[in-house]
């Protein structure tokens, strides 16, 4: 969060967080984790609620014993300098969360990082990206395609009846639920040659896809075993493919296939617990 | 011929029903909070340092962005 928090500023954008604990443990939690931003103490989830935030499945199931109701559903809002929301990222329950880098990723594409070399295809080049590079059980993050192509190529977009259409294809991995992919609107091309309009993409445009991290007991245990902390952790290998057709005013090239892979590291949750003398939910 | 008609019927059903249900999820997700365009309501909170804080003492010169995360204490 703190580099995330960062690259918000870079933007204009201040960071602030909001939990129901007390300020005692949101200080003792900030001093921690070196938390430079303001941590909001709602103690009885007042601007939880009036935000129609408060998650509706506070069951016995999600909560550990000691903990009070009312927790907030995690997730993310991007307010304006007016007050108006013009984004938000919630999860469709309290174990799937966005990374504020997967926030900051949706905001402002360009500022994720390359995950390495551009690839270059004999037709076009490809810069991938990824939210971030160490996530935890639950944790959304996306990854990334821009795809650059020269003047007069274009690539079927997944509409195309008749060609390839493009697709970010992700191998599946029992670790990793695949979640919302993203495609841009495509342009509509005459292909006088044989008097047909087709969706496609010309220029540069990017293709981005959610995964998560599924906090499965088997996932939990393995990192239990490794430590809990930044410092412990399991690295994964994500492998896909992007499959496309590219044609450029004299060639439609054969259908084509580009491997892509990705690097996460997984890292237990943190789940110290704030000193005794100022928890308000003693253990039971 | 009729059992595996059957069978075929029954996976049909159910991929649709996961689909329904994947569709309904996401548009739940996205009612969740405060509503697009709309104000943000007002709220003062004090923040770990002791500083009451609002939406104009957290905003930037483009806005902020606030984390909602389930507790400190874990």
């Amino acid at each position: 969060m703190q580099d995330a928090k960062r690259r918000f500023e870079a933007r204009g954008i201040k960071l602030a967080a909001i939990s129901y604990d007390n300020t005692e443990i949101l200080k003792e939690f900030g001093g921690r984790f070196h938390i430079e931003y303001p941590l909001l103490s709602d103690p009885h989830s007042e601007i939880i609620r009036s935000f129609g935030l408060v998650d509706p499945d506070n069951g016995p199931n999600n909560l550990p014993e000691y903990a009070k109701k009312d927790m907030a559903l995690p997730g993310f809002i991007y307010v304006d300098k007016q007050g108006v929301v013009h984004e938000k990222f919630f999860g469709v329950r309290y174990f799937d969360r966005y990374t504020a880098n997967n926030a900051l990723g949706k905001l402002f594409p360009e500022l994720l990082e390359a995950s390495g070399p551009p690839i270059e295809t004999a037709q076009f080049k490809v810069i991938v990206r990824q939210s971030d590079r160490e996530a935890i059980p639950g944790s959304r993050v996306t990854v990334m395609l821009d795809v650059i192509l020269p003047k007069g190529m274009h690539i079927y977009a997944p509409e195309v009846k008749g060609y390839k259409p493009v697709k970010l294809v992700i191998d599946s991995l029992e670790e990793f639920r695949v979640k919302d992919s993203k495609y841009p609107q495509p342009r509509i091309k005459l292909l006088p040659a044989i008097k047909e309009s087709v969706p496609v993409y010309v220029g540069r445009f990017r293709i981005a896809q959610d995964l998560m991290v599924v906090p499965s007991r088997q996932l939990m245990e393995s990192l239990n075993t490794l430590g809990k902390g930044r410092e412990f952790g399991k690295v994964f290998n994500i492998h896909g493919h992007l499959q496309y057709q590219a044609c450029d005013k004299t060639t439609c090239y054969p259908p084509a296939e580009i491997p892509l892979s990705w690097q996460l590291r997984v890292h237990q949750y943190d789940d110290v617990r704030a000193s005794e003398k100022i928890q308000d939910r003693p253990n039971q | 011929m009729r059992h595996s008609d059957k069978t075929l019927r029954l996976i049909l059903c159910l991929l649709i029903l996961v689909s329904v249900r994947s569709v309904l999820a996401q548009t739940a997700a996205q009612e969740k909070g405060p509503k697009l365009g709309e104000k943000l309501p007002a709220f003062r909170a004090r923040d770990q340092f002791g500083r009451e804080q609002n939406a104009e003492t957290l905003t930037g010169s483009k806005g902020f962005v606030m984390l909602f995360f389930r507790s400190a204490d874990w």
